[in-house]
C-alpha cells in the first residue's frame, strides 16, 4: 500500500490511498494521517480509485478520520470507490456514514 | 348326566373287587329280600305257591341288575331262604321247585339291561319301558310258567286249567310289584349303587377295591348315608317281626299274622319311596349347585343358582355370594388388565416414536460413503446410531449402547441420542458433545444408568476423523492398502458414572479405500451353539475379506454372518454395524498441495493469505465476486487469529475446498479459543459509528458468508469453517 498526503490549502488536503489495505497497511495509513488530522484541515478528499482491495481495518481508520474531522467541523469526502471497495462500505452500512461522492471535483467543491 | 354307555363301560380306575366284599353285599341284599319274601309268604298264603312273595321277587330282579352273579345268587338265597323260613308255605319240596323260577327273575332283566347296556336307574322313557316289558311282565310270565310246572310234579296238579289262575294272578302280582316298587327302587337307588364299587359292570364285578374308609363321613354321599341308615333302622324290626312272625305261626289269630305283617312291609316300601325322593331331591339340589360351581369355573360368573329354603340355602346363598365377588374382582382385574395393557401400549408407541422424531437419514458427503443398520429383538432397546450433518461439511457421527434392556433402555437411549444430536449442532461450555453428555448424566442420573459411546467428526475436507470412544468396543479401521487393522481402542470410561472422566480426543486420518466399521458389543458378544463368542478377530477378518465391498453391503455381510453365526441362539442383545467408507471417488479438494497454506500468523502474512484464497477459489472455478466475497472473509478471519488470538507468536492453516457449489474455507490455529460468531453484532449501526465497537469484520464475514462455523480445534486451538455458495458455479 502507497499513501501520499497533499495540502492544497490550509482548510483542505488530499490523500491518495494505493493498494491494498488490510490489518497490516491500515496501520500505516492510520500513522501517515496521524500528521494532517492535527492540522488545521477541515476538508480532506480522500481518493480511493486506487484502492484494490479494502478491509474492516481500513473502513476503521476512515471512521477515525471521519470523527476528528466532524469534530472540528469538517468532512472527509471518499471518491473513485471501484465496485468491491464500495460494496464492503456498503455491506458495513459505511456508505451512509462517510460521505461518498463521484468525482474529485465533487469531492474538492463546497 | 352319565350315558347308558358310560354306567357299564369300566372306567381306567376300575379294578376287580375282592369277592369277599361283593359276597358281603349280595349276603346283606339276599338276607333283607329273604325277610320280606318270608313276610309275604306267612302272610298271605291264597293257596298252593299263592302267596304275597311279589315284593322278593322284584328284589330278585333288582339284584342281578345291580350286582350280577351276585345279583342271581342272593336272588336265590331270598326265594330259597323265604320258603324255609315261612316253614314252606307252599308245602314241603316247594323251595327247590321254585329254584328255576327264582333263577329266571334274577337273570332275565340283567341279562337284557347288560346286553343293550341300558341305565339301571331309568332315566328316559326306553329304560323303563325295557324294564317294565321284561322286568314285569316277561319275568314274571316265565317265572310263573316255571313255578307251575315245577307244582306239577310235586303238587300232582295235573288240571292245567285247574292252574291258569293261579298262574294268571301269580304273574298279575309278581309284575304290579316290579312296576310298583321297582321302578321307584331303581329310580332312587341305583345313582348310589352305581356309584359305588358295589356295582357289577360286568356279571362277577369290575370296580375299585372296597375300602372300608369309603363308609367313613366325609367318604360316602349324602344318599349312601341316609340308605345306610334307612336300611338298619327298617332291617331290625321286619326281622323281629319275621321271627316273631315266624315263632307265633299257628297258635296267634289271624288278624296279627295276615294284617299286621302286611302292613309292615308295605311301609317299610314306603319308607324306601319316600327316602329315595328325599335323596333325589338332595341330589338334584347338590347337582344344581355342581353345575353352578363348574359354570362359574369356566367363567359364567353371572350364574345364580336358586337358593330355596332348605338346609342347603346357606351353602348355595355363599356360593353366589362367591360368585358375585369373583364377579366384582374379575372385573377389577380386567380393568387393571386393560390399562396395564394400554399402558404398555402406549410405552411401545413412545418408543416407536423415540425411533421416528430422531431420523437419521444416511448422510451425503463427498469421498464418503455411509450405512448403517440396528437390530432390536426386543423392538425396542438401548442401541442407537446416528449421523449429524455441521456446518461447514462435517459429519458427527455416533454409536451409543444404553445400559439394560426394554422401554427404560429405549428411553435413556432417547435422552442420549437427542443430547448428543443437541450438544452436537448447539454451542455449549463444553464443546466435546459426549463429555457435555456425561456432565447432564452425572448430575441428574437418579436411575444410575450409563452408556457406551463413539463419537466421530469426520471432516471431508481433511478427511480426518477426531474421534472420542468412552468404553465403547473398538470401532475397526481396515486399510485400503491392506495394512494391519487398527482398532480405535477407547479413550476414556463410560459416559455417566463418573463427574469429570478423562476422555481425551484422537485423530485418525482416513485414506481413499479406509473402511471404518463401528458396532455394538451385540456384534462381538453374539454366540453360537458351541457357547463361542464372534469376537473381535471374526470381524475384523470378515471386514477384511470384504473391505472392497459398498457400505451398505458390507453392512448387510456383517448383520447375515453375525445371524448365521448365531442362528439356534435366541436374540438377546441389540446389535448396530456402522461402516464408513472412504470412497475418494470425487475429491472435492483441488488436492491437498495447491489448496493447503501454512504460515506463520502475522499481519504481514495476511496479504499472502489473500493471495493463496484468491488463487485457489478462481482454480475451483469461483467467479470474481464470489472470489473477492471469500478473499475478504478469510482476511477478517485471519486478522481476528493474529489481532485477537495469539498473545505471542502462531501458526495458521488455510485450507480451500469447493464440494458442488460451495466453496469451502477451513482456518485452523492453536491460538486460545476465540469464537467469532459468538461475538454480537446486533447493532451495526453502532458499528459503523464508534471506533472502538468491535465486530466490523465479523459483519462483513456474515454479509459475505453464506455460513460460517468456528469449533474448537480437536488439539486446542480453533478451527473456523468458511463457506461460500457460489452464485454461478461453473463447470468444475
Amino acid at each position: 500500500m502507497n499513501v501520499s498526503i497533499s495540502t492544497d490549502t490550509p482548510e483542505r488536503c488530499t490523500v491518495r490511498v494505493q493498494g491494498e489495505v488490510d490489518a497490516y497497511t491500515a496501520v500505516d495509513l492510520e500513522k501517515a494521517l496521524a500528521g494532517p488530522l492535527e492540522s488545521k484541515a477541515t476538508r480532506f478528499v480522500v481518493d480511493l480509485s486506487r484502492v484494490t482491495y479494502l478491509s474492516s481495518a481500513g473502513l476503521r481508520v476512515l471512521l477515525h478520520v471521519h470523527q476528528v474531522l466532524e469534530k472540528r467541523g469538517g468532512q472527509a469526502r471518499l471518491f473513485g470507490l471501484v465496485p468491491p471497495v464500495r460494496k464492503v462500505f456498503e455491506m458495513a452500512g459505511f456508505d451512509r456514514v462517510l460521505r461518498i461522492v463521484g468525482s474529485s471535483e465533487e469531492a474538492a467543491g463546497d | 348326566m352319565p350315558t347308558p354307555h358310560d354306567i357299564w363301560k369300566p372306567s381306567p380306575d376300575d379294578r376287580p373287587g375282592p369277592a369277599w366284599q361283593h359276597l358281603c353285599a349280595a349276603l346283606l341284599f339276599g338276607v333283607v329280600g329273604t325277610v320280606i319274601g318270608s313276610l309275604g309268604l306267612a302272610t298271605f298264603t291264597i293257596g298252593p305257591s299263592i302267596s304275597a312273595f311279589s315284593p322278593a321277587s322284584t328284589l330278585q330282579i333288582i339284584g342281578g341288575m345291580w350286582f350280577g352273579l351276585w345279583g342271581v345268587a342272593s336272588g336265590l338265597v331270598i326265594g330259597i331262604g323265604s320258603d324255609l323260613l315261612s316253614n314252606g308255605a307252599g308245602g314241603p319240596g316247594s323251595a327247590m321247585a321254585h329254584v328255576p323260577s327264582h333263577l329266571a327273575l334274577s337273570v332275565l332283566t340283567a341279562w337284557v339291561f347288560r346286553r343293550r347296556r341300558l341305565d339301571p336307574s331309568l332315566p328316559t322313557a326306553r329304560e323303563r319301558y325295557t324294564f317294565i316289558a321284561v322286568g314285569g311282565l316277561l319275568s314274571s310270565v316265565l317265572a310263573a310258567l316255571l313255578t307251575q310246572l315245577a307244582l306239577l310234579t310235586t303238587h300232582n296238579l295235573t288240571d292245567l286249567w285247574q292252574t291258569a289262575p293261579i298262574l294268571l294272578l301269580w304273574t298279575v302280582s309278581s309284575a304290579g310289584c316290579a312296576v310298583l316298587f321297582g321302578v321307584p327302587l331303581l329310580t332312587f337307588f341305583s345313582p348310589l349303587i352305581t356309584g359305588s364299587p358295589l356295582f357289577c359292570k360286568s356279571w362277577l364285578g369290575t370296580s375299585r377295591p372296597f375300602r372300608l374308609s369309603d363308609l367313613s363321613g366325609s367318604n360316602l354321599t349324602l344318599a349312601g348315608q341316609l340308605l345306610v341308615a334307612i336300611g338298619a333302622a327298617g332291617l331290625v324290626p321286619i326281622m323281629v317281626l319275621s321271627v316273631t312272625g315266624v315263632f307265633f305261626h299257628g297258635s296267634i289269630g289271624h288278624p296279627f299274622r295276615t294284617l299286621l305283617p302286611l302292613m309292615l312291609n308295605l311301609s317299610f316300601f314306603l319308607s324306601l319311596v319316600v327316602t329315595g325322593a328325599a335323596v333325589l331331591s338332595v341330589r338334584r339340589r347338590v347337582a344344581e349347585l355342581t353345575d353352578g360351581a363348574r359354570r362359574v369355573g369356566a367363567g359364567d360368573l353371572a350364574h345364580v343358582v336358586p337358593e330355596g329354603q332348605d338346609e342347603l340355602s346357606r351353602l348355595v346363598q355363599t356360593f353366589n355370594a362367591m360368585a358375585m365377588d369373583l364377579l366384582g374382582s374379575r372385573a377389577r382385574l380386567h380393568r387393571l388388565m386393560v390399562q396395564q395393557e394400554h399402558q404398555v401400549k402406549e410405552l411401545e408407541i413412545a418408543g416407536r416414536l423415540l425411533e421416528e422424531y430422531l431420523p437419521c437419514p444416511t448422510p451425503t458427503v463427498p469421498n464418503f460413503e455411509f450405512a448403517a443398520r440396528v437390530l432390536l429383538p426386543h423392538r425396542v432397546g438401548g442401541d442407537f446410531y446416528d449421523f449429524i450433518p455441521l456446518p461447514g461439511g462435517q459429519l458427527g457421527i455416533v454409536v451409543g449402547d444404553v445400559c439394560g434392556k426394554g422401554v427404560p433402555a429405549a428411553l435413556f437411549m432417547g435422552l442420549s441420542k437427542s443430547l448428543i444430536r443437541v450438544y452436537s449442532t448447539q454451542r455449549f461450555s463444553e464443546p466435546e458433545p459426549l463429555l457435555a453428555l456425561n456432565r447432564f448424566l452425572t448430575d441428574s442420573n437418579p436411575a444410575s444408568m450409563f452408556l457406551t459411546a463413539f463419537h466421530g467428526l469426520l471432516d471431508p475436507f481433511t478427511r480426518t476423523l477426531t474421534y472420542v470412544n468412552a468404553g465403547h468396543p473398538p470401532p475397526l479401521l481396515v486399510r485400503g492398502n491392506g495394512g494391519p487393522v487398527e482398532p480405535l481402542e477407547g479413550t476414556g470410561i463410560v459416559i455417566g458414572i463418573q463427574a469429570d472422566p478423562e476422555l481425551s480426543r484422537a485423530v485418525v486420518r482416513l485414506e481413499v479405500g479406509d473402511v471404518l466399521v463401528i458396532y455394538s458389543d451385540g456384534v462381538t458378544e453374539s454366540t453360537n451353539t458351541k457357547r463361542e463368542l464372534f469376537g473381535e478377530q471374526r470381524l475384523s477378518e470378515l471386514v477384511t475379506r470384504h473391505a472392497s465391498e459398498s457400505a451398505p453391503r458390507l453392512v448387510a455381510i456383517v448383520a447375515e454372518e453375525v445371524s448365521a453365526f448365531a442362528v439356534g441362539q435366541p436374540e438377546e442383545d441389540d446389535l448396530t454395524v456402522v461402516v464408513v467408507r472412504c470412497t475418494g471417488a470425487e475429491p472435492p479438494v483441488a488436492s491437498d498441495r495447491d489448496s493447503r497454506l501454512h504460515l506463520v500468523a502475522t499481519r504481514e502474512n495476511l496479504g499472502q493469505v489473500r493471495q493463496f484464497v484468491r488463487e485457489s477459489a478462481t482454480a475451483l472455478g469461483a467467479a470474481e465476486d464470489d472470489v473477492a466475497d471469500l478473499v475478504l472473509a478469510v482476511d477478517e478471519a485471519a486478522t481476528n487469529v493474529v489481532v485477537h488470538g495469539y498473545q505471542g507468536a502462531g501458526e495458521i492453516d488455510v485450507v480451500i475446498a469447493r464440494e458442488g457449489d460451495r466453496l469451502v474455507a477451513r482456518l485452523t490455529d492453536s491460538a486460545s479459543i476465540f469464537d467469532p460468531t459468538a461475538v454480537p453484532v446486533d447493532d451495526p449501526e453502532r458499528a459503523t459509528r464508534e471506533l472502538r465497537g468491535g465486530g466490523r469484520g465479523i459483519l462483513l464475514m456474515q454479509k459475505t458468508l453464506d455460513e460460517l462455523v468456528h469449533r474448537p480445534g480437536p488439539g486446542g486451538g480453533n478451527e473456523l469453517t468458511l463457506v461460500k455458495r457460489l452464485s454461478s458455479p461453473a463447470p468444475h
